[in-house]
């Protein structure tokens, strides 16, 4: 198998490489159209994300008080952090980054909304508020604006409680604030989580009839909340004017789910082939290029995928694109060394300067290219998402935004021979 | 005996838990005060191995002789906090052979059984063990669940009358003549002090016994001694593995539930409180016992706990030091006339301990009542573990809210890590990532919690602590999604108190 580009990695940061590649011609200068494929273990970390882009949330990282304008802060961070993943992507590839994402979400109808310059504030699973830039336009709706908030809560859902979050959402928000229970009445005897839930709510008659339930709650300037479960297929129909916010659960996250979805349909129409449950563990190379990836199934079996391009978006830590040995840490894909530091944790897990061990990744240049030492190590291959050090995503919640920037920089980078 | 004698026992392991049974069943009034939950120290903190004595069986005959007795009797009247999994004594290929006929001996005159069994039996049995076996044989160790052992003696102790506190700290004493008249106690939650009337005090506080017995004016010579423990992730063992050579370190696997405790290590520490582990001496442990688990290197890891060992000082240090008990008479010292301290042992004769110092108590206070520890049964007073997948909290382990709820009890402050002891509560792989939340928002809801979210970040930093030291591997991974969940997805570190 050869492809133009092979992008390894199906999350956020792999989707946005491709997408940007496809605007690009094939880098060998046929004039056709690049071939594209994504070769990916899993789903990517959708399922554990809030299915908001966050492009910065605290600056500093220890300050409370969230950040206003992603953009401008994002300035002075990458001044103060040549290091930082949006430092090495440049603002040109943000803005087309942005403008590009919009513009397919509205085209395959998940439209998103708002702008890298203004955060807003939405409500999740604890009670916090967290800022976020870009949001299903189904979710964009002004908490601080509601006269009163009524947060709700399935019997059956196990992830969200919703005397929690009420009494949690007070401590941040003037208004009067209540709870309330409800039920699915569907019969099941077992505890669900959100997909579950959002499975049988997939149909319009399943989820009219849950609606039917919530809608008595919905007098006068309030605003009911609900944990997101409202069908995995949320294109704009009739409830989306009615005044619900969905609020993120915990993983299987419905709203990251949708997003992941979505995004992995709208480009296998475009003609991007999806590898899907391989993974890639070793490759071969020519001087200081990649020339072939070799990806293997849950059975053992084995395919050569060789490419002109090579994108890894494979995740940090979690996502199995770093591993961690005890006293080293690797690439998994090329085995390109890690610098890991010097203590790997603090003592505290809430810690606002973050985890060293989070903030490890492989070093690239401004074109993404893997670095040590001063030297690119592989001159095709394009580093993008949290296999990148240089930030903890988790603190600064920067993570989705990172990898929407960085994946749609490489993915133009590939496309243009870099 | 006057009549509202009161023994007040400090510290709530199994030999301050032991004691308060003892003086119990004997008809003695008697209350006790432990600064953290049951089982929180030593008791809950070490392999969770009930010893059959064959590891004492060289160099401390009479200690293999009491773990014998009292593996017996455990047996006998705690089923429901043992496994009977049997252990087997392993001597490699290149162990000091000569050590097994010095140990066969020392087995024998303690009494201990042994069975000699081929290792290809054994291997068959755990794969994943060094094939180069020179001799096995089985003895009856098993497994043993130190904090239902507390928690069950406390229970026996209440149904006669004892009173059992827990967060509860001793502060002083009220001593007049010479003599303890009442102790300073605070409530740990509320933060109230009070004055406790007692007429004998027996300070059972384990590594923390030297500064319950510094508030008495009386120094005692406590080693405090750390020995490092690693839960993995599986059970790879039915049987408790011993290495068949003299003591040292990480050579005793033990299988408990869904997961195998490895260890352990020895070393002197400053105070019970400063117990810290590294990295690097997880690494070390790890190579020791890849002696005997060749892949145990690679295997998942999830946990790393440390527990403390109070030794007396004068008998040697670490490994040289005696496992032998020591009784402390204050009225020999120069501290008060009524109060005793108990010092040392192990879990396994922790009953033989309690009875050896009720009986020096009750003679004092001039009772003759015979103990019955070892004839009674304990009461198995734990919630019934869920059966269906119905208001499911935590999906390891099984555990529901109703469970939740028996677990707390009539309590409005509690820890979750008290409700873990009673449930297992986020014991399993994620190592509570998801039923914390749950388990914490669920008992907000139903409970009276004066701090709900300080409940649940002590909580998580308390399971930190944990996996700090063993931070590779799948465990990296876990606690990066755990990170994710509570950082990215929940925002809680920005999220008031």
């Amino acid at each position: 198998m050869r492809y133009d580009i092979v992008i390894i990695g199906a999350g956020l940061a792999g989707m946005a490489a491709a997408l940007s590649a496809l605007r690009g011609k094939s880098p060998g200068g046929s004039g056709d159209r690049c071939s594209i494929a994504v070769v990916a273990k899993g789903a990517g970390s959708f399922i554990s994300s809030t299915g908001y882009i966050h492009f910065l949330g605290y600056y500093p990282a220890a300050s409370q008080e969230p950040v206003d304008n992603p953009l401008e802060s994002i300035k002075l961070l990458c001044a103060e952090h040549p290091e930082h993943p949006y430092a090495l992507a440049g603002t040109e590839a943000f803005n087309s980054a942005v403008a590009d994402f919009l513009r397919v979400t509205e085209e395959f109808s998940l439209p998103y909304s708002g702008s890298p310059v203004r955060n807003k504030l939405l409500p999740v699973a604890s009670g916090a508020l967290i800022p976020a830039a870009l949001v299903p336009r189904s979710s964009d709706k002004d908490i601080h604006q509601a006269g009163e908030l009524i947060v709700v809560g399935l019997k059956e859902l196990m992830d969200f409680y919703p005397a929690w979050v009420a009494e949690n959402l007070k401590k941040s928000l003037p208004c009067p604030i209540s709870h309330r229970w409800l039920s699915l009445d569907s019969g099941i005897k077992r505890a669900l989580n959100s997909y579950d839930i959002a499975l049988t709510l997939e149909s319009t008659q399943a989820r009219d009839q849950f609606l039917l339930k919530v809608k008595p709650l919905i007098t006068g300037e309030n605003l009911v909340l609900l944990p997101a479960v409202l069908g995995l297929n949320r294109s704009p129909g009739n409830d989306s004017e009615l005044p619900l916010l969905e609020v993120p659960t915990l993983p299987p996250s419905v709203i990251g789910i949708r997003l992941g979805e979505y995004l992995r349909r709208y480009l296998m129409g475009k003609g991007v082939e999806f590898i899907h449950g391989v993974e890639v563990r070793s490759s071969s190379r020519e001087g200081r290029r990649c020339t072939a990836i070799t990806a293997s199934s849950p059975s053992g079996r084995e395919k050569r995928i060789e490419g002109k391009f090579f994108v890894l978006a494979t995740g940090g830590i979690s996502g199995g694109g770093l591993e961690v040995y005890p006293g080293h840490m690797e690439e998994t894909v090329l085995q390109i060394p890690v610098e890991s530091p010097e203590s790997w944790s603090n003592d505290d897990f809430f810690s606002r300067q973050g985890q060293p061990l989070s903030r490890a990744g492989v070093k690239a240049n401004t074109n993404l290219q893997p670095m040590k030492d001063g030297e690119i190590l592989f001159e095709n291959v394009l580093v993008a998402g949290s296999t990148l050090g240089g930030y903890d995503p988790f603190v600064e919640k920067s993570g989705s935004g990172v990898a929407l920037v960085t994946g749609y920089r490489a993915g133009i980078l590939a496309a243009g021979g870099v | 005996m006057k009549k509202d004698a009161v023994v007040a026992v400090i510290g709530g392991g199994a030999t301050g838990t032991g004691i308060l049974r003892d003086l119990a069943l004997r008809g003695i009034p008697c209350v006790l005060v432990e600064q953290n939950d049951l089982a929180s120290g030593t008791s809950g903190r070490f392999h969770g191995l009930l010893h059959s004595g064959a590891r004492y069986a060289v160099n401390d005959p009479t200690s293999a002789k009491e773990c014998i007795q009292e593996n017996r009797i455990l047996k006998e009247i705690a089923p429901h906090c043992i496994e009977d999994t049997g252990g087997v004594f392993i001597a490699l290929r290149d162990d000091d052979p000569s050590y097994i006929d010095k140990w066969l001996e020392g087995c024998r005159e303690a009494g201990i059984p042994t069975r000699d069994m081929s290792p290809a039996d054994l291997l068959s049995e755990v794969p994943l063990l060094n094939r180069d076996i020179r001799k096995v044989f089985a003895v009856p160790d098993a497994a043993i669940d130190g904090f239902m052992l507390a928690y069950s003696n406390v229970c026996a102790a209440r149904s006669r009358g004892a009173r059992a506190r827990t967060y509860t700290r001793v502060e002083g004493f009220r001593i007049e003549d010479r003599k303890i008249t009442g102790i300073h106690l605070r409530d740990l939650f509320s933060g109230s002090a009070e004055i406790a009337d007692c007429s004998f005090v027996i300070n059972a506080a384990g590594p923390w016994a030297g500064e319950i017995s510094d508030l008495a004016g009386d120094r005692i010579p406590l080693l405090p001694d750390m020995g490092i423990l690693l839960a993995f992730h599986h059970r790879f063992t039915g049987r408790v593995l011993n290495r068949l050579r003299a003591p040292g370190d990480g050579d005793i696997f033990v299988p408990h539930g869904t997961v195998t405790i490895f260890g352990t290590t020895s070393k002197t520490i400053g105070n019970a409180d400063g117990a810290e582990i590294h990295r690097e001496e997880v690494q070390e442990l790890l190579r020791m016992g890849s002696e005997l688990i060749p892949e145990v290197e690679r295997m998942r890891i999830i946990r790393a706990f440390a527990g403390v060992r109070p030794l007396i000082q004068a008998a040697g240090t670490g490994r040289e030091a005696t496992r032998e008990f020591s009784l402390i008479d204050h009225q020999s010292m120069a501290g008060p006339a009524n109060m005793l301290s108990v010092i040392g042992g192990k879990l396994t004769t922790y009953r033989h301990m309690a009875q050896t110092a009720v009986d020096l108590v009750a003679a004092r206070l001039g009772i003759d009542t015979p103990c019955t520890t070892h004839k009674e049964q304990l009461p198995s007073p734990l919630p019934e573990r869920a059966a269906t997948l119905e208001d499911m909290v935590c999906e390891c382990e099984m555990v529901n809210k109703k469970m939740l709820l028996e677990a707390a009890g009539d309590r409005d402050n509690f820890r979750l890590s008290d409700l873990r002891r009673l449930t297992r509560l986020g014991m399993g792989p994620c190592q509570g990532t998801y039923c914390t939340f749950r388990a914490a928002c669920y008992l907000h809801e139903r409970k009276n919690i004066s701090n709900p979210v300080a409940m649940l970040t002590e909580d998580i930093q308390e399971r930190w602590k944990g996996i700090r030291p063993i931070l590779w591997g799948w465990q990296a991974r876990q606690s990066e999604i755990g990170r994710k969940v509570y950082l990215g997805l929940l925002n809680m570190e920005r999220l008031q108190q």
